[in-house]
């Protein structure tokens, strides 16, 4: 049974140093989102922090809760809303990708390092229950498992 | 495992009056002789603006503290270099990441 | 009697989900539908109207973002449509910002200022 105690806690038997990484050995990093999308730059820092991350060989498990359930909503779309200033500009026919695009692209050129949580709870309380393919809800308990198989935790964002 | 806190700012003082307290922590810990690096991200690179916030050129100079302006936030936000503090090491997320993943590192986010 | 004042003071929020939709775009939108808006930067906000800004990049699993917010071209965009552009002079002091790192036309107020301005339009909204 696992514990939360300083330093160790077992996972299947397996006693794994919490933070105890070695130096260049790939680790698993839990990234908690709480701050929604709009209202800060949290959603960009965190899309950084997940391309260098792996970049560097780890892994990343996200687990998105409160607004931050909406960006992988499916009514986001593949693009933005068109851009009314490049009305008559040669830049009249850009797309811009949506952070729902972003998001998509990440996870699918991942190679399987890259796993995307919704809290059910909050993605219900928001309305937004209709989540692209590449995510998985889950229920809230849940966050607990992810935090234990983690090698490290980092919690973003007021919720 | 000696523990490393690493403190993630995000907000200035204009927006956040709790940011003084979080520097407040960090000065508290390096004060108890913990290792502490200090990330100022997003607007919390703001702060790192030459007399803009006391605490930081304090931390700049304790044993065992670094600060860390992100390089991205900096040039988002129009702070060059020659703006921040003596002492605040200017880096990018591969550095922010290393942190991250460093043994005994503890993370706390504000 | 001019028409409406947007005070501006939370800045730089969602560089990625935004892109080119930052509040100062949202400025130009309204003046384009003729809600000829004014704007005074305050607090975090007043860097927007700096000059010699650097715009930058990002690519995310392979996919370039290059329409990042880029507040300056934006800021001059505005002047050159007619908007007023102030900023507020006491947040300057406090954050370091010198009167020559301003784009030109930008004009620096003070509280005597800010009041004037606000009297002298019909409506003002906070963002």
């Amino acid at each position: 049974m696992a514990h939360d105690g300083l330093g160790e806690e077992e996972h299947d038997g397996k006693r794994r140093d919490r933070n105890g990484s070695k130096e260049g050995r790939p680790l698993s990093i839990l990234c908690v989102l709480m701050g929604s999308p709009y209202e800060s730059d949290v959603t960009t820092t965190l899309l950084r922090l997940i391309n260098e991350s792996m970049r560097q060989s780890h892994r990343v498990v996200v687990w998105t809760c409160g607004g931050a359930t909406t960006i992988t909503h499916r009514g986001i779309g593949q693009s933005k809303p068109r851009n009314m200033l490049d009305l008559g500009t040669k830049r009249e026919t850009k797309e811009y990708p949506s952070i729902l695009a972003v998001i998509e692209t990440l996870i699918r050129t991942s190679e399987g390092n890259l796993n995307w949580y919704v809290c059910r709870h909050c993605m219900e309380e928001r309305g937004v229950s209709d989540q692209i393919d590449g995510v998985k809800v889950k229920a809230p308990f849940r966050f607990i498992h992810y935090r234990q198989q983690s090698d490290v935790t980092l919690f973003m964002g007021p919720k | 495992m000696i523990t490393t806190y690493l403190l993630i700012e995000t907000c200035s003082t204009w927006e956040n009056q709790g940011v003084r307290d979080f520097l407040d922590v960090a000065l508290g810990l390096a004060k108890h002789e913990a290792r502490v690096d200090l990330w100022l991200v997003q607007n919390g690179v703001i702060l790192a603006r030459e007399g803009v916030e006391h605490r930081l050129p304090e931390l700049v100079g304790m044993a065992g503290v670094n600060v860390w302006a992100d390089e991205f936030s900096m040039i988002a936000r129009a702070v060059t270099e020659k703006d921040i503090v003596q002492g605040i090491q200017i880096a990018a997320m591969d550095r922010f990441v290393a942190l991250l993943t460093a043994p005994g590192c503890k993370p706390i986010w504000h | 009697m001019r028409m409406s004042l947007a005070i501006i003071e939370r800045a730089y929020r969602g560089a990625a989900e935004e892109q080119y939709g930052h509040v100062i775009w949202y400025m130009q939108m309204h003046r384009k539908i003729r809600d000829l808006v004014d704007v005074l930067l305050r607090g975090n906000a007043i860097f927007y109207a700096l000059r010699e800004q650097k715009a930058q990049s990002l690519t995310i699993g392979g996919m370039d973002l290059s329409c990042l917010h880029f507040y300056e071209s934006s800021i001059r965009d505005l002047i050159n449509d007619g908007a007023e552009v102030y900023v507020y002079a006491n947040d300057m002091k406090i954050f370091g910002v010198q009167s020559d790192q301003l784009v030109p036309g930008v004009r620096e107020l003070d509280m005597n200022g800010v009041v004037t301005a606000m009297n002298n339009h019909m409506y003002i909204y906070h963002y």
